[in-house]
């Protein structure tokens, strides 16, 4: 129980300071949260294979990304999440052709689960940012696999910081829409 | 695109997303003025507006429907939390329908059974149950928009309370003009065109507020 109620804690205080800005505690709750997701779609959906797993843990992510103001900072973290996962994971399954009920309890018992050994190019992911702009696509490209700052993109690009920001956003809210498109 | 590199990208995007309640409001208001200011003009106000706030059966029919809108409003922001419940507000929702109960029962019994079904159908239940559902459209309209900003994992059912708390919305602007005051006429034609804009609300819902 200690080290579960930790965690809880943990979540909590970084989403929270996430929802006010804070980017470098929602670089380490999403970075949190990904092992659990990731335990829960794998235990969820292995029939699928790790392909697809993973693919449910990023359409989660974006889904979480896109929601997290919906979370309330005086309730705690986790059911929300399960609630994210469960939603995600039982869509993402119908999608590919299978009925599900999920159980929202058991969830608790999942172990966390790391990346599988070949996390090279994702299929759904690489179909859905060839469909952005060019330019979103550099921009997500340029942060995501280079690990550029918002600054540096701006600069290469010769956007404003601001113009930057916007085009993010848009470009992840693209990915999230066309990636719940992509599987009906 | 590996994980780790997706979360990359979600971290750096800082811009947050606009509160569900504040876009329910505005989405609300606007559907509401919409109907105030393109609909109620054309079909006029009731000539003894003092009524709405004197006669008990008129204040239960510019109330009624309130009550239900209200009792939806909560419900559909709670529901657009993952993990949530609609809680207490399923309470506020059985107000109403009490209420109307009571209000039928007395009327039944005051009423002689010669003139019951006159005055359950009024004069004017076509005209009613037409407008009093088109007035509920444009709040739907509204109230969808907001909640799509929202992440309810059950669509259908909050696309249904989008729909009780536009039509609750368009029946009372609708009562404004009304002057048919009989709780038997109400019950039955502005419970009918809240029902429709309900349905249409979850009809609706499934589709558009999946995320």
């Amino acid at each position: 129980m200690g080290p579960r109620r930790e965690t809880e804690a943990t979540l909590d205080a970084l989403l929270r300071a996430a929802n006010r800005g804070d980017a470098r505690a929602y670089a380490a709750f999403l970075g949190a949260v990904t092992p659990i997701v990731r335990g829960i779609a794998r235990s969820r959906a292995a029939g699928l294979g790790a392909d697809a797993v993973e693919d449910i843990v990023q359409e989660t992510l974006l889904a979480i990304h896109r929601k997290r103001q919906t979370w309330r900072e005086d309730m705690p973290v986790r059911p929300w999440l399960y609630a994210i996962v469960r939603y995600k994971v039982v869509d993402a399954l119908r999608a590919r052709g299978r009925r599900v009920e999920l159980p929202v309890e058991d969830f608790a018992d999942v172990l966390p689960a790391e990346e599988g050994p070949d996390p090279t190019e994702r299929g759904d992911a690489e179909r859905v940012i060839a469909a952005l702009d060019l330019r979103a696509q550099r921009i997500v490209r340029a942060i995501g696999f280079d690990g550029c700052t918002i600054a540096e993109v701006g600069a290469e690009l010769g956007m404003t910081e601001g113009a930057v920001r916007v085009a993010l956003h848009r470009a992840l809210r693209k990915l999230a829409d066309l990636r719940g498109r992509l599987v009906e | 695109m590996r994980t780790d590199e997706l979360i990359r990208a979600l971290a750096a995007d800082a811009l947050p997303e606009p509160p569900v309640p504040a876009r329910l409001w505005r989405g609300l208001l606007a559907g509401a003025l919409v109907v105030a200011v393109l609909a109620l003009p054309l079909l006029g106000l009731r000539p003894d507006p003092m009524a709405v706030v004197t006669r008990a059966a008129v204040i239960l029919k510019q109330t009624f429907p309130l009550l239900l809108a209200a009792g939806a409003f909560g419900a559909a922001l709670r529901l657009a939390r993952p993990g949530a419940t609609i809680g207490r507000w399923g309470l506020l929702l059985a107000v109403a329908p009490v209420l109307l109960a009571v209000a039928v029962a007395a009327e039944w019994a005051a009423v002689p059974p010669g003139g019951r079904m006159a005055a359950m159908m009024g004069e004017t239940h076509r005209f009613c149950l037409v407008w009093a559902t088109l007035m509920g459209l444009p709040p739907l309209a509204g109230a969808l928009w907001a909640l799509r900003g929202g992440a309810s994992t059950r669509p259908a059912l909050s696309g249904a309370l989008a729909g009780l708390l536009a039509g609750g919305t368009g029946a009372a602007l609708y009562a404004i003009h009304c002057t048919e005051d009989s709780p038997l006429f109400y019950t039955v034609w502005y419970g009918l065109a809240i029902l429709l804009v309900t349905g249409l609300g979850a009809l609706l819902g499934r589709r558009l507020l999946r995320w």
